[in-house]
């Protein structure tokens, strides 16, 4: 690895654990996300996609600190970052969250809303943009500074949740889902504005999504994540056009289309029933319950993310055993 | 197939000049002027962004809105019932919905009362009309089976937050048809669900069409979902029904340049290169 730079943030078999009660007097431990590896590059964008309980918000809360991180390694520019000892904003990492109405104050006016992060911090004023700045290139009226987040609309608010996460001058961009609450309109304003950022700011961003047509669309790698494990992970195209993993292909299959009705491409492949509750995950492959293709080995053991090329690696034994004939 | 007059037969539904407007409101009415056509054993689908109306025309169909609120005008042929919509009486929009008229809305966890089982939720309609409480039960039973609910004694048991968002919808769609109503209206069903249960879900609707003969209005947001399930196309827009016919040629050859835009404004896997007609994992294993 070394003429290629050094990613802007890297994980290392990063694993999240909840404790959750069970009666009045034990507690159990689930394991949110189990090992998870990437690494983003400057000006990268890699899409976090899975379905509800996959584990991909709890990734991010991981990484800003926001959660406790069970095992694993966290790297900003090659140096270890715990955050426990670190604070988010500090190593350089901002997040934007879903729902605007829940992240931003509404008893401060939108200025303050922004400027905020910058006294917590040991960001200097000098180095960081101006609000004015960052609502020109948000495309946001600098009347809005004055104003609160409920004389806004649901687009406009998650722009200001943008500009709030922009002031500390990040490299980091951690995103949470941030267009989920949006209408389509909205929608492509809020991935055109990042996809300007990514360029101009040199940000290594994730972006978490249950939408996989969007992800392809924003994204330059996209990972699948099915109870916290990383099922595949590579290119969109590599992703989309050759996916591997039959939970990525029964993904791509669940996807309405108005060019083919389900009920003509349903032959193939279905998947039924829903994703386990991750405290009865048996050993073996995470995705086994509802695969199609599982055999005895799929109940044994784990399997590892193989490499299927350079930039795109399958976690399936099926797969590996067919790779490697 | 014939256009919007003239199918009265062939028709569950004809919903003729309804309008809506919201009393108290300067802006124009929620709904102007629209007309619906549900053919029998059919699925149309009403498509259209927030605010576009798609919601009050379900409501008002189903006679869910409150006259002190809304100023309703229309007429609706309910199969060979002719309904009023501005001035029918409470007492007879009760008498259809549940046994002419089903509700399914979004948010599943809303409709069902939390402090009842799964059973209760199935058996109560029932036993007000007056049905016997064991034919009630095994009724229940039968609903839950042909919601594709696996595991239905335990289930039946269950409070509805002990279900998953899937379940619950299921089970939201089971009590729909507890009175066999002959049209069900379908809210954003499945905008609450992740994808794959999403495609559980369409399977099963249309697979409920058949088995219940229902005819179903399938109201959604999303022009790609409503093109998959429905045969027919409705797309409003501020209140108005811009477009209307069969749902290929709706989405192949929008005739309104609205349409179009609320086709390519949602991200695609085609514009990647993806091509769903590709052989997928039976091929290549």
């Amino acid at each position: 690895m070394a003429d290629r730079e050094t990613p802007r943030l890297s994980l290392r078999g990063l694993s999240v654990d909840y404790r959750i009660a069970q009666g009045i007097f034990n507690s159990g431990t689930l394991r949110a996300v189990r090992g998870v590896s990437f690494d983003v590059s400057a000006a990268a964008t890699l899409a976090l996609v899975g379905e509800s309980g996959s584990g991909k918000s709890t990734v991010l809360r991981a990484i800003s600190g926001l959660t406790p991180i069970a095992g694993g390694e966290i790297q900003i520019d090659g140096n270890s970052y715990d955050p426990s000892r670190t604070r988010a904003i500090d190593a350089g990492i901002a997040m934007v969250f879903q729902n605007p109405n829940a992240s931003l104050n509404q008893r401060l006016t939108v200025r303050r809303i922004i400027s905020d992060p910058l006294k917590s911090s040991r960001v200097k004023q000098s180095r960081s943009t101006t609000v004015e700045q960052l609502f020109d290139i948000l495309k946001l009226d600098r009347d809005f500074l004055d104003r609160y987040p409920f004389q806004l609309s649901g687009g406009q608010k998650q722009r200001v949740a943008i500009a709030r996460a922009l002031i500390s001058s990040p490299q980091v961009l951690l995103l949470d889902e941030p267009t989920s609450a949006l209408d389509v309109a909205n929608q492509a304003q809020v991935v055109q504005i990042l996809q300007v950022l990514k360029r101009e700011a040199q940000l290594a961003s994730v972006f978490v999504t249950h939408d996989l047509p969007l992800a392809t669309h924003v994204a330059d790698r996209v990972a699948v994540l099915y109870l916290g494990s990383i099922m595949e992970i590579g290119s969109q195209s590599e992703v989309v056009e050759n996916a591997a993993h039959p939970y990525t292909q029964a993904l791509l299959r669940s996807i309405p289309s108005r060019k083919i009705k389900s009920s003509e491409r349903d032959g193939n492949f279905r998947m039924s029933g829903e994703i386990p509750s991750p405290m009865d995950v048996q050993r073996g492959c995470v995705f086994r319950s509802r695969c199609p293709v599982a055999t005895e080995v799929c109940a044994e053991t784990a399997p590892e993310l193989t490499q299927l090329s350079v930039t795109h690696s399958v976690a399936c034994h099926a797969v590996s055993i067919r790779s490697s004939r | 197939m014939s256009d919007s007059r003239g199918t009265h037969l062939q028709s569950a539904i004809e919903v003729q000049h309804l309008t809506v407007a919201y009393r108290g409101s300067k802006s124009a009415p929620a709904v102007l002027n629209a007309n619906l056509v549900v053919p029998r054993k059919e699925i149309i689908g009403v498509v259209g962004q927030s605010g576009s109306g798609k919601s009050t025309l379900g409501m008002a169909v189903a006679g869910l809105l409150d006259p002190r609120q809304c100023e309703v005008s229309g007429t609706m042929q309910l199969g060979d019932i002719a309904i009023d919509l501005g001035s029918t009486e409470n007492s007879v929009w009760e008498k259809l919905r549940g046994t002419r008229i089903g509700y399914v809305f979004q948010d599943a966890q809303a409709a069902l009362n939390p402090l009842l089982t799964i059973e209760q939720l199935l058996v109560q309609p029932q036993r007000h009309r007056g049905v016997d409480l064991p034919v009630a039960r095994s009724i229940a039973r039968d609903l839950l089976e042909a919601v594709e609910i696996p595991d239905v004694e335990r289930r039946l048991r269950q409070y509805p937050h002990e279900l998953s968002g899937g379940m619950k919808q299921r089970v939201v769609i089971a009590a729909a048809l507890i009175g066999k109503p002959s049209v069900l209206i379908a809210d954003e069903p499945t905008t609450a669900l992740d994808v794959t249960l999403q495609a559980q879900i369409i399977r099963l609707l249309k697979r409920l069409k058949d088995e219940f003969e229902l005819s179903i209005i399938f109201i959604s947001h999303d022009i790609d979902l409503v093109a998959d399930i429905a045969t027919h196309i409705v797309v409003m827009k501020d209140g108005v029904a811009i477009e209307a016919g069969l749902a290929d040629s709706v989405v192949r050859n929008p005739s309104h340049p609205y349409t179009g835009e609320l086709i390519r404004s949602i991200p695609r896997l085609e514009k990647v290169g993806f091509f769903e007609d590709k052989e997928y994992w039976s091929s290549r294993g």
